[in-house]
């Protein structure tokens, strides 16, 4: 049961290889930057794109030469693609009439589900007078009317503005929560992701780089770009043993003082990882004293404020992201541009010695 | 960009504007209003005027029923050869009327092509007959029903269909309760553009069709042969025809042009 | 720099309206002067004589060098219209009388003289589907016949003769299309379109048709005026065309091509 899909789809000079398995009522997240062949899965899934090598099952049935309207795959857009001519009800009605139901019922059925999953909004109503946001929970109705058994959703909130997201996203929760087979959400908003979604799956560039919980990610991201997603600091290069148990990692980008890992020997080891949590980051105006044993000096390149807490971006060597209050950039007048210290314990510095690559589960 | 059109372009405007009502407002100056009464209860213009709204009507059905799916095949479906099937629909606009006639006499008249068959066949027979007058009109218009239609199909996103697809719509389904409301406007000035050829259709008719009173004279062929024999009779009758089509054009262009 | 391009457009626009409403001739003087110009006769001729005056045309041209004679061919009636609301028509070769006597009436012409007679002829296909052996025969149910409209010459002419021939009624419900001339009456006859046609004896000289003569009792003469018309831009021409045509070549020319000798 659930959904076993192995896709290989080209695009131009793109290549797309992913392998996917969601079990019924888990819902994944399909996370990646734009281009890296996110919809283009879903398009195969749903039977939009054809599949140059592979196969997709569904509850233990094979689709993918069916076309679409067999497949009992639902595909929320973008930007919901309403059809323009019909009022909210005909659009959720839609899938109902189309399989030859009589108009009344369905109608009235369509009705009810507005009423769940968008009330206040006028069923008679056509697209154009309407919001974003009620735009997308007329278009949730619309493919969850069509009672499919895989639910595909395609940044759902990206068409939405701000002051209606969060609304949005506790109903796609509550859906994907009641939902009793699979569903894919595809997004490149990490908040999303890891609020939504039971299961990530990150892709870049056609290729999946890792599967994991959001917990798993965030605790052992596999690549830069799974570590910026969950905002964490990755470091990758090799350990070597340095002075009193301690070990040096030296980075591409940079050199860190790290604890050397119980139980491992003491050798010159490539192929090592490491995070550190933005929030052990200490920032300083002077060369800071003390016994953190990493310091390093670099320029801010960027400050994002939220709330009571400030990610602050420098171009040390490596770089590096810290997270402080608020208060203290103010105090340290951080902006683009400002010279600062920043300096952590070697003991923070937590690392990963594995031998095996990404997940391609 | 300023408020005002620059000077050439108003200017030619003008002449552009002149150059099309000219015409029309000769016809106005030496109709014979006296006359108009007379003309217009004659049995012949009468049966004229019938004619042609029926042709006219019923080439315009034609070309809709046939045209409308041949945009969408033509605008969905990627074949070889695709462009020169494009380009054959829409020749018959570019070709003289009478050159139309020829070429519909070599295929579909009684020794044509395929008019040989149906008449040794069927004993069907389409020239010196209301329908060959039909088929003449719909061959010159049919292809302004395609051009409208495709450009309609063509500027419609994809993903209209492909919901449809998803939400388990037939491709059938998804073009007559998605596709086809939503490309209408387009549709409709393809179908008045084409009623107004059809109706002035002339060239074809006369080479195709023939002219005889009550059959195929439709108010072109009238006007043409009252010109030998009655000229006032011929302008009374013709500033009908522009009446008539003005009427209509100027009811329906709002819809069309404004809605659209 | 767009404007320069507008006021181009425009200009040229203009240029191009007003040439062509100059009438006719893009050639120089009126006079014959420089043998470089070539001098410009127009001619507006039923279409029945089309095969013959395009060759008097020719020969014309070769005997005065330095002259084009342009044709008009069409229906007399339809000339006859044209000549008086253009203007342009040197010489007007009518294949009727009453054609001949609407120009005269406006804008009126003169040397007026019969060049020619034609007569009626019954054309078929060459493989004659309906078997058509007498006038009579055009009365058979199921003939399909073409004639000229009424009001076009030949037309007129040929419903005259039905009517001298007593079939009048029963061929006229068989007709299946009045057209505009005898060479569409021709075309369609030949195609095989029609089973059967009324046309001039000239017609079936150049055509590929079968044909039944029509007894002399019945035939109508049709007699063709030929005239210079008034204020014509080349009078002297025009006159020498006329010459042409009624003297010895210009009637021989006539003759090879089926018509019948100018009455005396």
């Amino acid at each position: 049961m659930g959904l076993r899909a192995s896709i290989r789809v080209r695009r131009g000079t793109h290549v797309v290889d992913v392998d996917l398995h969601v079990a019924d009522g888990e819902a994944v997240a399909l996370v990646g930057r734009n281009g890296a062949g996110k919809t283009t899965v879903l398009e195969a899934l749903a039977g939009l794109l054809p599949l140059e090598e592979g196969s997709i099952e569904l509850d233990d049935r094979r689709i993918d030469s069916l076309d679409p309207e067999r497949r009992g795959v639902g595909f929320a857009f973008q930007d919901g693609v309403l059809f323009p001519r019909m009022s909210a009800r005909e659009n959720v009605a839609f899938a109902a009439r189309a399989r030859g139901e009589r108009a009344t019922p369905a109608r009235a059925r369509a009705d009810r589900l507005l009423e769940d999953l968008a009330p206040g909004v006028d069923p008679a109503a056509r697209p154009a007078k309407l919001s974003g946001g009620e735009r997308q929970r007329i278009a949730l109705a619309r493919t969850l009317a069509s009672e499919p058994r895989l639910l595909l959703l395609d940044e759902p909130l990206a068409a939405v503005d701000a002051s209606a997201r969060p609304g949005l996203r506790t109903l796609l929760r509550d859906t994907l929560a009641a939902f009793d087979g699979p569903s894919i959400l595809v997004t490149h908003d990490p908040v999303e992701a890891m609020t939504l979604a039971d299961r990530l799956v990150l892709l870049e560039d056609g290729h999946v780089t890792q599967v994991g919980t959001p917990a798993e990610v965030r605790s052992h991201p596999a690549t830069r770009y799974a570590a910026d997603l969950v905002g964490v600091n990755l470091f990758e290069g090799t350990l070597e043993p340095a002075a009193s148990g301690t070990g040096s990692l030296r980075t591409a980008e940079g050199e860190l003082t790290v604890a050397w890992p119980d139980g491992l020997e003491r050798v010159r080891t490539p192929g090592v990882r490491a995070t550190l949590a933005p929030a052990e980051i200490a920032l300083h105006a002077e060369r800071p004293e003390g016994s953190s044993r990493n310091a390093f000096h670099g320029k801010v390149l960027e400050v994002a404020i939220g709330g009571s807490r400030a990610r602050v971006r420098l171009d040390t060597e490596p770089p590096l992201v810290a997270e402080v209050t608020t208060g203290s950039v103010e105090r340290m007048g951080l902006t683009p541009g400002t010279s600062v210290w920043a300096s952590c314990k070697a003991v923070e510095i937590r690392l990963m010695v594995q031998t095996s690559g990404p997940d391609t589960l | 960009m300023g408020r005002r059109l620059p000077l050439p372009v108003l200017l030619a405007a003008l002449i552009g504007g002149a150059f099309v009502v000219l015409p029309v407002v000769g016809l106005v100056a030496r109709a014979p209003w006296g006359r108009f009464g007379d003309v217009l209860a004659g049995e012949g213009a009468r049966t004229a005027l019938r004619l042609s709204l029926e042709v006219s009507l019923a080439a315009t059905a034609l070309s809709v029923v046939l045209g409308v799916p041949l945009a969408w095949v033509l605008a969905r479906r990627e074949f070889r050869g695709r462009s020169v099937v494009r380009a054959l629909v829409v020749l018959p606009i570019v070709l003289p009327p009478v050159v139309a006639g020829v070429g519909l006499l070599e295929a579909l008249g009684r020794r044509g092509l395929v008019g040989g068959w149906l008449d040794r066949t069927f004993g069907l027979q389409l020239t010196f007959s209301t329908a060959g007058a039909i088929v003449a009109a719909t061959f010159v218009s049919m292809p302004l029903v395609v051009l409208a239609s495709e450009a309609g199909f063509r500027g419609l996103d994809r993903r209209f269909e492909q919901a449809a697809g998803v939400l388990g719509a037939s491709p059938g389904y998804a073009l007559r309760r998605v596709v086809l409301p939503m490309v209408a406007p387009q549709l409709a000035a393809g179908a008045v553009l084409a009623w107004a050829r059809a109706l002035g259709e002339f060239g074809a008719t006369i080479t195709f069709a023939g002219n005889l009173q009550g059959r195929t004279q439709t108010v072109p062929l009238a006007v043409f042969q009252e010109l030998q024999t009655d000229r006032d009779g011929a302008v009374a009758l013709s500033l009908v025809l522009v009446v008539v089509s003005v009427a209509v054009l100027v009811a329906l262009r709002e819809r069309i042009m404004g809605a659209g | 720099m767009m404007k320069k391009v507008l006021w181009a457009m425009v200009g040229s626009a203009l240029v191009v309206a007003t040439a062509c409403s100059s009438n006719g001739s893009s050639s120089a003087a009126p006079s014959a002067s420089s043998s470089s110009t070539t001098t410009e006769l127009t001619v507006f001729a039923a279409s029945s004589l089309t095969a013959a005056f395009t060759q008097i045309g020719s020969d014309f041209e070769t005997a005065n060098p330095g002259v084009h004679v342009t044709f008009n061919f069409g229906s007399s009636t339809d000339l006859a219209a044209q000549i008086a609301s253009e203007g342009t028509a040197d010489v007007f070769a009518s294949a009727s009388e009453t054609a001949m006597d609407a120009a005269a009436a406006d804008p009126g012409v003169a040397d007026r003289t019969d060049f020619a007679t034609n007569q009626l002829v019954i054309i078929t296909p060459p493989d004659d589907p309906a078997n058509i052996g007498s006038v009579e025969d055009l009365a058979n149910e199921g003939v399909q016949v073409v004639l000229a409209a009424e009001g076009v010459p030949v037309g007129d002419y040929a419903r005259e003769m039905l009517d001298s021939a007593g079939v009048s009624t029963e061929v006229l419900a068989n007709v299946v299309s009045n057209e505009p001339d005898d060479a569409a009456v021709v075309a369609k006859v030949a195609s095989g379109e029609a089973d059967a046609g009324v046309v001039y004896l000239s017609d079936i000289a150049a055509a590929d048709v079968g044909s039944v003569a029509v007894p002399e009792d019945i035939n109508v003469i049709a007699t063709y005026p030929i005239a210079v018309v008034t204020a014509a831009p080349q009078p002297d021409l025009a006159t020498s065309f006329e010459t042409f045509v009624t003297g010895g070549q210009g009637q021989a020319t006539l003759t090879s091509f089926g018509f019948g000798p100018a009455p005396r």
